[in-house]
């Protein structure tokens, strides 16, 4: 269920990228696109009444979830933070250049 | 001494370093780039286990015959590029710093996610460094297309984990041999996810806004450093990955279609920024079609030939172009850098006594041998691009129209920097010097049966075991 619903956020996300003509909203529709992939990376690794992988004694590795997932989300989130700030940065510059966020009005594609 | 991981560890260290200094940052990026060049030469193969999990659990750097080739290359055309275009640094040391870390590490991790993490510092770098060209609506272009492109690959590596639950290169190679629909869509999705660095077709709509308005050192950067370490990356993810006879078809299709459409858009071009990304896209083309028939070493030749042939021809189209759009003549007053541009663009089409030539002619020797359909679209394009270069040589060497003998080029106000004209002059001899000798290159250039080898024992072909 949970996956499903990461796939419909990721689309929604490429939806937002290929139809608007806005910078600042292709950047949000890029973010919800790797929030998406995110939450799609940790249903990987989760297991029904898991707990988390931390080895008592009493308990087995079967009752763990995949704590790998949750490493690279984290990774993942870092790096995306990364590239929202470049890509905002540009934004402004592009902004600065051409006095608009519209992609139609400064003439590009 | 674990050189591997020094390569990726120090210029990361210096980076973070040159964010206290105000003045000076470059001189800590000369440092790194010197001390990686010179760990290059002390460099072991072997495979180095971070943080010493085993495999497949850890994350490792493989030295192998094929990353040790890459690295190589790599380190010395960052070190050149950064000695041509040293008076275009400015801001971008703790830029150039991350870069090259990054483009190290994509080349050498053994891991798809460490590959991810490689492959976002290498381009998060670009992405700012591609600033200074102050064409900010490419930038943005070129942010959206590869940020969605490598998290498509990533996408397809979390398909893969899931499946089967290892992240290393080898030990994914084991677990999905034999497996067909399963891995199609994994497949499709990280091939998808690299091509967007590797300029292939429909994936390069971002090239353009950042070639044209490109100067020497972004356009080096990205032509020469930054495409031979995706290139390097694509061609062993199509060796050890891509396995499926359905998708190496897509691939194929998709490289034959890079090619042959990169090379005619160059023909078509008039700008030399314009031919040379075009050329750029071909050559793309070209090493993806090599490495989806195995044929790696003709591959690694065209990645070396054209890496360097790149980084001399930004570096002097952007000299020639800098002051005045008009190119015409430019080499008339300045011949020495017309010599080592002109020696470039022979390597490139592949003339005899060239580097390039034994790329082309190994490329054929190979492709033959499989059907006559790709060489003889490869001998086509080799016209057009001979075409295309031959005619913009003529340009650069002739001021005024054919027929007229108009007087030198004049006009130009700054003079090239020496250092430039002699690092562009050193990589030309180079080229010229392999051309001359090719065992250099190793002996598989004569050995026409090891055109032919398994190429993923040629990958894997190592001391420490991969």
């Amino acid at each position: 269920m949970m996956d499903l619903a990461a796939i419909v956020l990721m689309l929604l996300g490429l939806y937002a990228l290929l139809t608007t003509k806005h910078i600042i909203k292709m950047i949000i529709g890029l973010n919800v696109f790797e929030v998406g992939l995110n939450l799609f990376i940790i249903t990987i690794g989760y297991n029904e009444d898991g707990i988390a992988p931390i080895l008592t004694g009493s308990n087995s590795i079967k009752d763990f979830v995949d704590p790998l997932p949750q490493a690279i989300v984290l990774t993942a989130i870092v790096i995306g933070f990364g590239i929202t700030a470049v890509a905002l940065m540009v934004a402004r510059k592009i902004h600065e250049q051409h006095g608009t966020y519209d992609i139609n009005e400064i003439g590009g594609k | 001494m674990a050189y591997s991981v020094l390569l990726i560890a120090l210029p990361l260290l210096l980076a973070f370093l040159s964010m206290f200094i105000k003045k000076g940052k470059e001189n800590l990026l000369y440092l790194g780039m010197l001390i990686n060049v010179m760990m290059l030469f002390v460099l072991d193969q072997g495979t180095y286990l971070i943080g010493g999990f085993a495999k497949p659990y850890g994350i490792s750097l493989v030295v192998d015959q094929y990353s040790y080739v890459g690295v190589l290359l790599v380190n010395l055309l960052f070190f050149f590029s950064i000695i041509s275009n040293y008076k275009q640094i400015g801001k971008h040391s703790t830029v150039l710093l991350t870069l090259l870390a990054g483009v190290n590490g994509m080349v050498m991790t053994g891991d798809l996610f460490n590959l991810f993490v490689f492959l976002e510092i290498t381009t998060i770098s670009a992405y700012i460094l591609t600033t200074s060209t102050k064409n900010y609506l490419g930038t943005f272009n070129y942010i959206i297309v590869s940020a969605v492109g490598s998290s498509l690959y990533l996408l397809g590596v979390i398909m893969l984990y899931a499946a089967f639950g290892t992240l290393d290169f080898r030990a994914m190679t084991e677990a999905i041999a034999g497996s067909h629909m399963q891995v199609m869509l994994p497949m499709l999705l990280i091939f998808a996810g690299l091509s967007v660095e590797a300029k292939l077709l429909p994936f390069n709509g971002w090239v353009k806004g950042i070639f044209t308005k490109a100067n020497g050192l972004v356009g080096s950067m990205m032509a020469a450093i930054i495409a031979s370490a995706s290139l390097f990356v694509m061609g062993r993810i199509l060796n050890v990955l891509i396995t499926d006879s359905l998708m190496m078809d897509i691939a194929m299709i998709v490289g034959v279609v890079t090619l042959i459409l990169g090379e005619l858009s160059a023909y078509n071009s008039k700008r030399i920024k314009d031919i040379l990304l075009y050329s750029s896209i071909g050559q793309s083309g070209l090493v993806t079609i090599l490495m989806i028939s195995g044929l790696v070493f003709p591959a690694l030749i065209v990645i070396i030939n054209n890496g360097i042939a790149k980084l001399i021809m930004f570096t002097i189209g952007d000299e020639a172009t800098r002051e005045n759009e008009d190119h015409k003549g430019f080499f008339a007053n300045h011949q020495l850098m017309g010599i080592a541009f002109t020696i470039a663009s022979f390597s490139l089409i592949g003339l005899p006594l060239f580097m390039g030539f034994y790329a082309k002619i190994n490329s054929l020797i190979g492709l033959f041998e499989m059907n006559l359909l790709l060489p003889a679209i490869l001998m086509l394009v080799t016209i057009v691009e001979g075409a295309y270069l031959i005619r913009l040589n003529i340009q650069l060497w002739h001021p005024g129209d054919e027929g007229e003998t108009t007087s030198v080029y004049e006009g130009r106000k700054q003079k090239p920097a020496l250092s430039m004209v002699l690092a562009t002059l050193v990589l030309a001899a180079a080229l010229v010097a392999v051309g001359f000798m090719p065992e250099v290159l190793g002996d598989r250039l004569t050995d026409k049966s090891l055109l032919n080898e398994k190429h993923i024992e040629y990958m894997t072909d190592l001391k420490g075991g991969m």
